[in-house]
């Protein structure tokens, strides 16, 4: 019988992996985002779930407001992604990011 | 009482403000509408919360309470060390300044609808404006400092904004040397300077009692005898008067005011007659009453500090009442007459609730004084929005507040003669008008309690009132009307209903204000019998009238005006003296006139000593740390490093992500390693 935490748990391990997965193997700007944002969830998970071993029944407030803290982050997170790739795409015309490379040394 | 009413008066306008830019994508007059729609509520709901005043007690949710009433929101933000609350109280003082902001605020907004008709960033205006009146709906009717402080806080913002909403305005438009965004950061500059005392001293007597709520500040005094103990009491209570005397512009902060005419008229009225520079008075008002009670119970160990405290209220008061009346003899400008003649009417306010401070020993003294300053305060909110709303007709009119454009309008603009005649004379004190009654006390106890110097000085200061008032009268009103080439002189009329409405309705109440006191008087009785223990008689309007006209007091009332006018009666009005030619014969009328014109030359040293000051610093600052030293050192020690390192760079993204993983490999094996 798995718990509710453990649950939880897992759901946000799978999520992260499913972003990591996302984030590596992807070449499209946009999808690279799309997978920090899933990670992002993952991580918003793992922070109730884990605060579950501790004080059981989700007493805590404190990963909650962090939770919400960091919901609000990744939405202005997600703004000036979708800015800089805006201007990225308007600068050079794609979103491949191996042919966006001019950072290297 | 409306239910929920101290709550609804600061929140409306609030939210309202910031849903001005949505409601200006749906219609500008729904906007316009709105703007006015929320003061309006704040307004009623402050006087929806009179009856409950007066009766003495206050039904919430059908339990009733005594006033002064705490409407405690319970457990907000619960902290170890005491929680922060946010609660609003329901007492005389409070509600009596709610609905000075709301109705005045209301008579202010009602006049921008034709004043700033066709302005571009309206939005912005009233936006700023129901943020405005929130704040300081918010600021009176706090139950702690730290909300106040909130409160406190917000209106400086709001005025900022406010003072330099002309940000785009040409250099001719200009009052005075300096831009309206400059204008608007020096006030907020200069009140900052007050506002660090306040705090400071907020944080020192929560430290010393456990809480910011007045109504626990004022019931167990502990932390009073403490502090006298330690020393400490007069230096924190000076502190504290710092936040009033940025925020009333009171000398040595008074200089922010006058160049505060940067903005739109009727923020200037709003600033003057209702918010803002009110605030400050207000927590002297707040104050002063807990230092009563603190006195009534410890006497003789707090009594010291106390003294020197009200001496320094009563004295900075008296000395700013002069030392603005004295400028506003020769301003140039008709709004900065009416900033001056405020600086000097706060003065009167603040002296006199410092004067009931220091006769702290005779309780009815002691409350004749502070309502005396409460009534002064009321009076002033009303002909002082009359006076600014007046001047406001008279620019949109001529389109310049220079007193040189003006001149003559008496028989282009019959009806703002008539309400900005009645303005002025109630700022003169002239009877039967409100300003005569509430100066009158001030005179009164001034001279009752053989205060001398004092009376001396805020009489001298009454003269001076007189004079500038009819000077600014004549210098609009009479002589000819010049430039008629301009063909401007067909536009001049007196403005639509929308201004004309809030000028009419505001001069009938400087009229009959007045004959009003003895109410004003009775609002706050209740409350000093219970809350003070104060046994006071109650005052009729007979009684008062009676005592009014029968005292020696009301020759020199009288004698001031007849002083006061005659000069500028005889210059300005009739035109038996001409100003220039007095100038030029007497070179010491001329010194005089050059040290009143450059502000006694507190401006010029201000700018000297602390912009210059700055300026000079920053430039060492720029020259020697910036560009040749330490600057440039840490500028090539981290291009140095990024030379090193930008080989990790390969601009390839998955050899990055490579790193990430890693990274994130070595966090587990950590992890597995010490069993977290």
């Amino acid at each position: 019988m798995i718990e509710a935490n453990q649950m939880l748990i897992l759901t946000a391990f799978i999520l992260i992996i499913i972003g990591l997965y996302i984030v590596i193997t992807k070449r499209n700007l946009l999808r690279i985002l799309v997978g920090v944002e899933i990670i992002a969830t993952g991580v918003n998970i793992n922070f109730i779930a884990l605060s579950l071993l501790k004080h059981p029944g989700l007493l805590d407030p404190l990963p909650h407001v962090l939770a919400i803290t960091s919901i609000l982050l990744d939405g202005a997170l997600v703004g000036v992604g979708l800015a800089i790739t805006l201007i990225v795409y308007r600068k050079y015309g794609t979103l491949d990011i191996d042919t966006l490379r001019r950072l290297r040394w | 009482m409306i239910p929920y009413a101290p709550w609804i008066v600061w929140t409306v306008p609030i939210i309202i403000a910031f849903i001005h830019p949505l409601l200006e994508k749906i219609s500008g007059k729904l906007r316009d509408f709105m703007a006015i729609f929320a003061v309006f509520i704040s307004a009623v709901s402050a006087a929806s919360m009179i009856p409950d005043v007066i009766k003495g007690s206050v039904v919430i949710n059908g339990v009733e309470y005594h006033i002064p009433y705490d409407w405690k929101l319970e457990g907000w933000l619960p902290l170890p060390t005491g929680s922060i609350e946010v609660g609003m109280l329901i007492d005389p003082l409070s509600v009596f300044m709610a609905n000075i902001v709301g109705w005045i605020g209301l008579l202010i907004m009602i006049y921008s609808i034709e004043y700033m008709h066709g302005d571009e960033s309206i939005t912005r205006y009233w936006m700023l404006m129901n943020l405005f009146i929130g704040f300081m709906q918010l600021l009176v009717l706090a139950d702690n400092f730290l909300i106040m402080f909130f409160g406190w806080e917000g209106v400086g913002f709001a005025s900022y904004a406010l003072i330099g909403y002309y940000y785009k305005d040409e250099k001719k438009y200009w009052i005075g040397p300096y831009s309206p965004t400059h204008a608007g950061m020096k006030a907020f500059i200069m009140t900052r300077i007050g506002d660090v005392g306040l705090l400071v001293s907020i944080v020192v007597i929560y430290i010393y009692s456990g809480t910011t709520n007045f109504l626990a500040l004022s019931s167990n005094f502990g932390w009073m005898g403490n502090l006298a103990r330690d020393g400490l009491l007069a230096i924190t209570l000076l502190l504290l008067f710092l936040g009033p005397v940025g925020k009333s512009a009171q000398f040595p902060l008074h200089e922010w005011l006058p160049e505060a005419m940067a903005g739109p008229t009727t923020v200037s009225a709003l600033i003057h007659a209702a918010t803002m520079v009110k605030a400050g008075v207000y927590l002297v008002a707040r104050v002063t009453p807990i230092l009563y009670l603190g006195y009534a119970s410890l006497g003789e160990l707090i009594y010291p500090s106390l003294n020197t405290f009200f001496i320094t209220v009563a004295w900075i008061g008296g000395f700013t009442a002069f030392l603005a009346a004295s400028m506003g003899m020769v301003s140039d400008q008709i709004k900065k007459v009416l900033a001056y003649s405020t600086v000097s009417q706060l003065g009167y306010m603040i002296s006199i609730i410092g004067v009931a401070g220091l006769l702290i020993e005779s309780e009815k003294l002691f409350f004749e004084g502070y309502i005396a300053g409460i009534s002064h305060l009321y009076s002033h909110a009303v002909f002082k929005a009359l006076l600014f709303l007046s001047a406001g007709a008279v620019g949109h009119a001529i389109g310049s507040y220079m007193l040189r454009d003006a001149g003559g309008l008496k028989k282009y603009l019959p009806r703002t003669y008539l309400v900005m005649f009645i303005g002025l004379a109630a700022l003169s004190g002239i009877p039967p008008l409100n300003g005569f009654f509430s100066k009158d006390g001030i005179l009164h106890l001034l001279y009752a309690e053989h205060m001398w110097p004092l009376f001396i000085l805020l009489s001298l200061t009454a003269i001076l009132t007189v004079f500038y008032s009819f000077r600014l009268l004549g210098l609009i009103f009479y002589g000819e009307r010049e430039n008629l080439e301009h063909g401007h002189d067909t536009h001049l009329h007196d403005p639509g209903p929308f201004m004309m409405i809030p000028l009419l309705i505001l001069a009938g109440a400087s009229v009959v204000g007045g004959f009003l006191l003895p109410n004003l008087h009775g609002f706050f009785e209740f409350w000093a019998v219970e809350g003070l223990g104060i046994h006071i008689e109650k005052i009729t309007l007979q009684s008062f009238l009676t005592s009014t006209f029968t005292s020696p007091i009301l020759l020199v009332s009288l004698g001031i005006i007849i002083v006061g006018i005659y000069p500028a009666y005889s210059i300005y009005i009739r035109g038996a003296l001409s100003a220039e030619e007095l100038l030029e014969k007497y070179s010491v009328l001329r010194g005089i006139w050059r040290f009143l014109f450059e502000r006694w030359y507190i401006n010029a040293i201000y700018y000297k000593v602390f912009v210059d000051g700055t300026r000079f610093f920053s430039e060492i600052l720029f020259k020697f740390i910036e560009c040749n030293g330490a600057g440039q050192k840490i500028k090539s020690f981290y291009s140095s490093l990024a030379e090193e390192f930008r080989y990790i760079q390969t601009g390839y993204y998955r050899i990055n992500m490579i790193y990430v993983l890693l990274g994130l490999l070595m966090i587990i094996i950590l992890a597995l390693i010490l069993g977290v």
